[in-house]
């Protein structure tokens, strides 16, 4: 990932100090002609300069990979799981985002050449959205604090998602879709073993949906589609023109139900005004749904606002 | 103090006390108890928690201590109180030290310690010792900006890596950063703690006894043609024409106003050319040979033949003089004034006078004959310990009872002799001899010597040395063979080749080599180095130029050998470090390893590309995954895959470089 990033070094407080010290100790030099004197503000100098060199290359033998960070609900702090590597020891390195508001403190990690720490970056509450990730600046100061050397990562290639805030206290919705429920009659009558086609099983199918009879000829798991089921019948249609409230009340309570309903592992319908409905079950389907509810914007359908 | 205390970086606290009892020696008496009780307190702190001295109290102590150094020095500026000052609050600091931040102040203190240490000494001893609290000063510096590193290794590890780096760019800016001549400011130069002051410019029998045990070095001396024998070893210091109550006087000339050069005529074929390198001294004298041709800058040539400097000699100081080793001095002709000063007779001694009076009327080279044949037949003996004449009439007790000598005795006899017998006679004082050590002569102050000069018309001065005439082995062998016998010479002057003086030998030619190289370098040493690359006409600026583009040549240089040194397969186990290289040379080639790519899928992939070399990659990345795999491969396995790995990276290397240069062009 981002290997070469610009690294920035300046002197810190303490290393002003130093750089008087040793042009005092050469003027003493000189006055005195003293060589040996010559000698150690000479050698301190080369230290500090070496030193310079030394702080950059620990910082430049450091890698980070940030891995995506988990989507948090509005109100909430998130973590920002972050590896580094470094082909150096190195026992101080910090590491810091840089958010909009505010800074984190910066982590201080004691890295072992070769090993990849992980820390978990800090980010703060955020409303609503979706945001790119801060940038990262990663720096330090070994080995003797008279520099820091400073490298920032910016627009790393992954989104931050904060999904509204899961409240409200409406019940679940009970209306189905109607082109489901005509389709519904037809199938009833054919009886419960009639199902439409077989699949090959998926990890997440129901149990009770798995063909075993089938199994057992064949030795292979398929699952059963039916046309209709208790499952379509299940099919809750949550539709936000239905809620009352403003905007973020509304979607904080699509929030509330979705999660309820993904906890059950029930399938349902989202109906956002202006988007085209999304039905499904699965656990991408509830992230779909929920990065739909982030990005929601009444801007977009002004009737539906209010 | 409401904050929490801060525990005391442990090697911060050992270098800052072994900095400051380093000062001891040259701090004040009363300053010894208060370092060891404030160590002491300190350390108690540390070990038995007892509490730290409180503010107050340090603020007594602070004022205490600055009248104790006034009291002492009289003074709170300079070089002495200014160094006792610093110690001692360093001391303070220590047992104020609480925070980080009192911690770094206490590592700045630390290295102004250092610089003061050296302002007192420059010996080898002291260097290697600043330089060890420089380290320690280092590794504890990288603790405190770490507070993360908990053990000393890689502490030390870490500032190991930063001096070692650090010192070849100081080395380079030692040899070629300019060195302005001269003190920036008006400080009075603090005279060097190995000042001492040698030759006297009175001479009383019995002075030299002091000198004669005395082997510290009193000058070195380089020849830049081919060494003197020891016969002509006189290194003449003064002239001493006027005598008073047994005491001889230097004839000592106001330098620094016009002095009358002498009246000389050399004889050019007999110049020698040499470099002496002077121990620092109280006094302004240096040692020549014979009679000084081409004098060195800042120097005077006395009517009388003696060098005089016109700067300080409290450093070590060093100078290049031609001498004539044949001169006539004062040829012709003897002021009036001189003559007088010179056929001077102090009362007293009638004897003496009685002895002298026989030879009036004979030419004065016959005087001196006599004279010399008096002391080798009158059975006089020459000894450092010749015991006490009388205050009254000492030249005859001398002369007609005791007849034991030493050198400064003989001379005064027998410039008092030649004098009583109408010979214009004076004492020379200087070195005699001095010892080969290596590619220089070593002249200890225990060759102090003096001898005489008498005047002859149509000759001028001549140079006459009774000494000689009583111990000839005095000048051939030194004055360990003369006083063999004496049980007050020191190991160091003794001419046998005992262990111990092969090491003083050895150990002094070791000092010489650091004083001429290390501490004797200076602006016109660095013009010499400069003449290598054909800039010695550079100015300071122009010198300060270069030394920082060297310096930033070097800079690169060690970076690059660091990194190359620090590559990354360097720290692979050997397996990973024996494919690196062919990984390497096939990623150049365009053949790089997709991610979950099986290395044998790889190397099927670089078999097809490379058709020529498919057998060896087969075979190495069989030996390859066997080293990585297999559960035992043994040493020999492991020598010939590495051996096969290398191989083929030779190879590909090869290849690549066939293509670049001739491309398209295909093997059968």
């Amino acid at each position: 990932m981002a290997t070469t990033a610009k690294i920035r070094i300046r002197p810190n407080k303490i290393g002003f100090g130093f750089i008087a010290l040793s042009i005092a100790m050469l003027l003493a030099a000189i006055n005195y002609g003293n060589n040996l004197v010559f000698f150690i503000s000479f050698l301190l100098l080369a230290l500090m300069g070496n030193s310079a060199w030394q702080t950059r290359r620990h910082l430049k033998s450091c890698q980070i990979q940030p891995l995506s960070p988990p989507p948090r609900f509005d109100g909430e702090a998130g973590a920002w799981p972050v590896q580094i590597e470094s082909s150096l020891n190195n026992p101080s390195i910090h590491i810091q985002a840089i958010n909009q508001n505010g800074e984190a403190e910066p982590l201080t990690l004691n890295l072992t050449a070769g090993r990849t720490e992980r820390v978990e970056l800090p980010l703060p509450p955020m409303p609503r959205g979706r945001y790119a990730t801060p940038d990262v600046v990663l720096s330090t100061r070994y080995p003797i604090g008279l520099w820091t050397a400073e490298t920032r990562w910016a627009s790393l290639p992954h989104w931050q998602w904060v999904y509204p805030k899961p409240v409200g206290e409406a019940p679940l919705p009970t209306n189905v879709l109607p082109a489901h429920a005509e389709n519904a009659d037809v199938s009833l009558q054919s009886g419960d073993d009639q199902f439409d086609h077989l699949r090959t099983y998926v990890p997440g199918d129901a149990l009770s949906r798995i063909a075993f009879k089938h199994y057992a000829r064949s030795g292979q798991l398929v699952t059963q589609h039916w046309h209709s089921s208790e499952a379509i019948h299940d099919e809750i249609i949550l539709d936000y023109s239905q809620l009352s409230g403003n905007t973020e009340m509304r979607l904080q309570q699509l929030t509330r139900w979705i999660l309820s309903l993904a906890a059950d592992h029930r399938a349902f319908t989202l109906k956002l005004p202006g988007e085209s409905d999304r039905h499904g079950a699965d656990s991408t389907h509830v992230t779909h749904c929920l990065e739909a509810l982030t990005l929601f914007s009444p801007a977009h359908n002004p009737r539906h606002a209010s | 103090m409401n904050n929490k205390i801060q525990p005391l970086d442990r090697p911060l606290g050992i270098v800052i006390a072994l900095a400051i009892t380093a000062h001891l020696p040259h701090m004040p008496i009363w300053a010894i108890p208060l370092v060891l009780l404030g160590l002491i307190w300190r350390l108690q702190h540390e070990w038995r928690g007892w509490p730290l001295p409180t503010q107050p109290l340090l603020i007594l102590l602070a004022m205490v201590i600055s009248l104790l150094v006034l009291f002492t020095y009289h003074s709170l500026w300079g070089r002495d109180p200014g160094v006792t000052l610093l110690t001692l609050g360093a001391l303070l600091k220590l047992l104020e030290t609480r925070q980080l931040r009192d911690q770094f102040a206490l590592l700045l203190l630390g290295f102004f310690l250092i610089v003061s240490l050296l302002l007192f000494d420059q010996g080898i001893f002291t260097a290697l010792i600043s330089l060890g609290l420089f380290a320690g000063l280092v590794t504890a510096w990288i603790g405190l900006s770490n507070p993360n590193i908990r053990l000393i290794k890689p502490r030390i590890k870490a500032a190991a890596g930063l001096m070692l780096a650090g010192l070849p760019i100081a080395l380079l800016l030692f040899l070629l950063f300019p060195r302005p001549p001269g003190a920036l400011w008006g400080t009075k130069q603090p005279v060097s703690a190995q000042a001492r002051t040698g030759l006297s410019d009175q001479l009383t029998a019995g002075e030299f006894e002091r000198l004669s045990t005395d082997p510290t070095p009193a000058f070195r001396v380089h020849f830049n043609g081919a060494m003197i024998p020891p016969a002509k070893r006189y290194w003449r210091v003064l002239v001493m024409s006027d005598e008073t109550s047994n005491t001889w006087h230097a004839d000592i000339p106001n330098i620094f106003r016009s002095v009358r050069a002498p009246n000389v005529r050399v004889d050019p074929t007999s110049a020698v050319e040499y470099t002496v390198t002077l121990e620092p001294s109280d006094r302004r004298f240096l040692p020549t040979l014979a009679m000084a041709t081409v004098l060195p800058p800042r120097s005077v040539l006395s009517d009388t033949g003696s060098l005089f400097s016109l700067r300080p000699l409290n450093d070590r100081y060093r100078y290049t003089v031609t001498s004539a080793l044949s001169y006539h001095l004062d040829e012709r002709r003897l002021s009036a004034d001189t003559r007088e000063r010179n056929l001077a007779l102090p009362a007293g001694d009638p004897e003496l006078k009685a002895l002298a009076a026989q030879w009036k009327g004979l030419a004065p080279l016959e005087i001196r004959d006599r004279a010399l044949n008096y002391f080798r037949s009158q059975g006089f003996s020459y000894t450092l310990t010749p015991g006490k004449l009388p205050k009254q009439n000492r030249m005859d007790a001398f002369l007609f009872d005791t007849k034991r000598g030493y050198c400064e005795h003989y001379a005064s006899a027998f410039t008092l002799l030649m004098r009583a017998a109408g010979v214009p006679a004076r004492i020379v004082t200087g070195y005699q001899g001095g010892e080969v050590n290596g590619d220089y002569l070593l002249v200890r102050q225990a060759d102090a010597h003096a001898w005489s000069e008498i005047w002859v018309k149509g000759e001028g001065w001549i140079r006459v040395d009774p000494t000689q005439t009583v111990a000839p082995e005095r000048i051939t062998d030194g004055i360990a063979q003369a006083a063999q016998q004496d049980a007050a010479l020191p190991a160091a002057l003794r001419r046998d080749d005992s262990l111990a003086r092969q090491w003083s030998l050895l150990g002094d030619r070791v000092e010489n080599g650091w004083n001429q190289y290390v501490l004797g370098y200076s602006g016109s040493t660095q013009t010499d180095l400069l003449q290598w690359f054909g800039l010695e006409k550079l100015g300071q600026w122009g010198r300060l130029g270069f030394a920082f583009i060297v310096v930033a040549i070097a800079w690169l240089m060690i970076f690059g050998l660091w990194r190359h040194l620090g590559r990354p397969e360097k720290q692979m186990p050997p397996v990973d470090r024996a494919w690196f290289a062919v990984s390497n040379e096939l990623s150049r080639l365009g053949i790089t390893r997709q991610p979950g790519e099986t290395l044998q899928d790889y190397c099927r992939r670089a078999e097809q590309s490379l058709p020529d070399y498919a057998a060896a990659i087969r075979q190495t990345q069989q030996l390859i995954s066997q080293w990585r795999y297999a559960s035992c491969f043994s040493q020999r396995s492991q020598a010939l895959a590495e051996k096969t790995a290398q191989n083929l990276s030779l190879q590909l290397k090869w290849f690549r470089w066939r293509e670049n240069l001739f491309p398209g062009r295909k093997r059968n």
